[in-house]
């Protein structure tokens, strides 16, 4: 092992279901913090409903999707809702630096788990909470997806930005469900400014993350420079004369020619044709009003190429372009590999396992997988036995009642 | 100002255009002392973007630059020469976190790879930003926002399945990159409280966007499927559309997840009919026959207002949202509410809005001002940072080491 993690002196439970909480307790994990996952006795975390499944074979303990949110977690069953349940999950967060949920706000009260009641127990919790519209203000109880942050949030108003006809066409979401992901590494992040924060206070805080405001400050110019007399309905990406998604033999390329410099270059790349010294596309402002024109003229030169080739020609001369990956594409990228950007391991139901590994390198605290997502209640003897002081016998009656 | 997260932290910040001063930004304003710092060959490109308010014009007068560089500190430096080499460095010695996005080599050129600057000063921390990271055949890749989408997979999979790829709206992977940013800087600086130790983090804005969307790589990685693209389509949720609405290119997202909030949306339909319909009583059932409750949803939506069909749906539990743009935003009262907005003055460009943290802390109220104008800082930096003498730090600008 040798090298530390970063995190490796903190304590973190997790108590979320489906996404965000999830995703963010698994971060805090990557980085070497014990993370205890608490899911529902019998049934847990809906997430290992959820597909892909390998060779579409669903189960409980192979759901891909429940795997890649859940790695490098210990995992226990627990029901809240009894009254030893209750105090067992009290006596956790006793010894706990962090607690991470992304259930409602109202929950966490009816449970008597809320914040206020929390700190008095643990004055150095640190409590994150991710929910849909924050845990505090006029709409906290209001529920929503992940469809739904985006359109709350106003990035779905903008998607996609090729829309022909914004009447006609309607919004969409970002493929997948990224808002959640995302919210999952800010309420990570945000945990780590509690984090250091205590260092200073010895005290934990409320720490509050919503996903509307995450999607928002993905945008943060766009408040500022908001021009009420401007339509910005996905009609064309916002750098108009830069952003050229234009067809090859094979698929698709993006370019970005931001500076003129880029430009420059990449009609340089493309062998200076003649067309372009045509007054509509010399000057950049008239470039960018005669734009749809001028990457029809583009693509004389890209379908002629695979986009395999295009790329490769533009990065030559540092011109900013990159294929239009589909998910095939991106697995089969040998970059990435090299890079070491896939993790694979086996877990006892599925079998080997191909997922997306770390989002960043540290040299001195390295990113480290270290042990696949939890069966169900699989380390309900190791948390309840060495940590709660139960005994075995105890373990048997507590799984009778239901509450483990 | 009371105690906030990153207090005493000082940050030198040689990032440029988007995703490295996002977070920078979000440094800042929780509490770090950042350093912005330009070469005077080559400045922030991002002080040319548009629009400005009349009259104005770079370096200070842009509001889009000035949204991603609150609560920073400005100092250039001519790196070319070896005296402004040579203040980097000083101040790299008085600094906590160094971040860079320079094309691979250039610092190493200018003397500054990790190597030279934990020689210089061992507990710093140092990010370097690039399209796909510092390893591997494609390590000098060059790239902005849309082409980081495009190779992920976004472009390729948002859109509607009979046209071609569609592209996400805005900004996307910059930002997304610089959350992961502010998380990695702050793990390692917990790690250094604990043991003195800096070290040097890689992060590739590619792969900081690709661990979002795990699903599509992990379908083709288990089962060879090659996902495509699907609308707003869910996996097993429906109804989950944006359904047209009342009003020019008005919408709103309905997302229904389990067969109580079905019930709850037909009674808000009015359709105690389609509750008791067992062609859709149950997930499997409606997520079949989705394509027909789109218009079954779609024409009774069509004639409603979105807000006040959003407070109706959400009245009862169903996860629903008008499709909000910027102007929406503004007025929106619980953002509002929650103080997620703040007008702030910069001596050029006047009182503006500008976003918030993205996140709250309970215990720390950050303030917001506008960053320093450009080179506004040089003075104060070489003095009370850096210790020279009103007369050496006067030299040192006018000879242009420190312009």
């Amino acid at each position: 092992m040798g090298l530390p993690g970063a995190l490796d002196d903190l304590k973190v439970i997790d108590f979320g279901t489906l996404f965000s909480g999830p995703y963010c307790a698994r971060l805090l994990g990557d980085l070497g913090a014990e993370v205890i996952k608490i899911e529902e006795p019998l049934t847990g975390d809906p997430a290992r409903r959820m597909e892909p499944f390998p060779h579409d074979s669903p189960g409980a303990e192979q759901s891909g999707f429940f795997l890649y949110s859940n790695f490098n977690k210990l995992g226990v069953t627990l029901n809240p809702r009894t009254a030893t349940g209750r105090a067992m999950f009290v006596e956790l967060i006793r010894q706990a630096d962090i607690l991470v949920t992304n259930r409602p706000p109202a929950e966490m009260e009816a449970l008597g788990l809320d914040y206020p009641r929390l700190q008095q127990v643990n004055s150095r919790l640190i409590v994150t909470s991710v929910t849909p519209f924050g845990s505090y203000g006029p709409r906290r109880d209001w529920r929503g997806d992940d469809l739904v942050s985006f359109s709350a949030g106003g990035l779905t108003y903008l998607t996609p930005y090729s829309a022909e006809d914004p009447e006609k066409d309607r919004p969409l979401r970002a493929a997948g469900r990224q808002a959640h992901f995302l919210a999952g590494s800010m309420a990570a992040a945000a945990t780590m400014s509690a984090v250091l924060m205590r260092w200073t206070t010895g005290k934990g805080q409320l720490v509050d993350v919503s996903q509307q405001e995450v999607i928002l400050s993905m945008r943060s110019p766009a408040v500022t420079v908001f021009d009420p007399g401007k339509p910005t309905a996905r009609i064309g990406p916002p750098s108009g004369g830069a952003v050229g998604l234009v067809r090859c033999a094979d698929g698709y390329v993006c370019f970005v020619t931001m500076q003129e410099s880029e430009w420059q270059s990449l009609l340089e790349v493309m062998g200076n044709p003649e067309w372009l010294s045509s007054p509509l596309f010399k000057a950049r402002a008239e470039r960018a009003k005669h734009w749809d024109a001028c990457l029809r003229m583009v693509e004389e030169w890209t379908t002629r190429r695979t986009k395999e080739q295009v790329r490769a020609l533009c990065q030559s001369k540092r011109v900013p372009c990159e294929q239009v990956n589909s998910p095939e594409d991106i697995v089969n990228y040998k970059h990435l590999w090299e890079r070491g950007f896939f993790q694979e391991w086996e877990q006892p139901a599925a079998g080997k396992v191909t997922t997306p590994g770390r989002p960043f390198v540290m040299s001195g605290t390295p990113w480290r997988f270290q042990r696949p997502a939890p069966l169900l209640g699989q380390h309900n003897e190791e948390v309840f036995c060495k940590r709660l002081g139960y005994s075995r016998t105890d373990l048997v009656k507590l799984t009778e009642a239901r509450i483990i | 100002m009371g105690i906030l997260p990153l207090s005493g932290v000082r940050v030198v910040d040689m990032t440029r255009v988007v995703a490295g001063p996002w977070a920078t930004r979000v440094l800042a304003t929780f509490g770090a002392e950042v350093i912005k710092i330009e070469s005077t060959k080559r400045l922030d490109f991002q002080r040319n973007r548009g629009p400005f308010p009349p009259g104005l014009g770079p370096p200070d007068g842009s509001a889009a630059f000035t949204a991603n560089n609150l609560n920073k500190r400005s100092f250039t430096l001519d790196l070319t020469r070896e005296e402004g080499r040579k203040l980097f460095l000083e101040l790299v010695r008085k600094s906590d976190v160094v971040l860079e996005n320079f094309s691979y080599g250039v610092m190493e050129k200018l003397g500054f790879g990790y190597d030279a600057l934990s020689k210089n000063n061992p507990g710093v921390i140092m990010l370097s930003l690039s399209a796909l990271g510092r390893t591997g055949p494609e390590k000098t890749a060059v790239g902005y926002g849309h082409g980081f989408h495009a190779f992920s997979g976004i472009t390729y999979l948002t859109g509607y399945p009979d046209k071609g790829p569609g592209g996400i709206g805005g900004s996307w992977s910059d930002p997304v990159a610089g959350t992961s940013m502010t998380f990695s800087i702050m793990a390692a600086l917990h790690h250094r409280k604990k043991t003195g130790q800096g070290q040097h983090i890689d992060l590739s804005i590619i792969e900081a966007t690709m661990v979002g969307l795990p699903e599509a790589l992990m379908d083709y990685t288990m089962n060879g499927r090659n996902r495509g693209r699907r609308a707003n389509e869910d996996d097993i949720m429906a109804p989950h559309n944006t359904y047209r609405c009342a009003g020019a290119d008005a919408w709103i997202a309905i997302g229904v997840e389990d067969d109580t909030q079905w019930r709850a949306l037909c009674g808000v339909m009015g359709r105690p009919d389609l509750a008791a319909d067992a062609r859709f009583a149950d997930r499997y059932a409606r997520w079949t026959r989705r394509a027909e409750l789109d218009t079954l949803v779609e024409g009774w939506t069509r004639t409603q207002s979105n807000t006040d069909l959003e407070r109706r749906l959400q009245g009862v539990g169903v996860p629903a949202s008008a499709v909000r743009d910027i102007r929406d935003l503004l007025e929106d009262e619980h953002l509002n509410a929650r103080g997620v907005f703040a007008r702030v003055p910069h001596p050029q460009q006047g009182p503006l809005l500008y976003l918030t943290t993205p996140w709250h802390l309970s215990e720390a109220k950050p303030e917001y001002r506008t960053g320093s104008l450009l080179a506004q800082d040089n003075m104060d930096i070489l003095t009370n940072v850096l210790g020279y003498s009103v007369e050496e730090a006067r030299r040192l600008i006018e000879s242009g080491v420190a312009v």
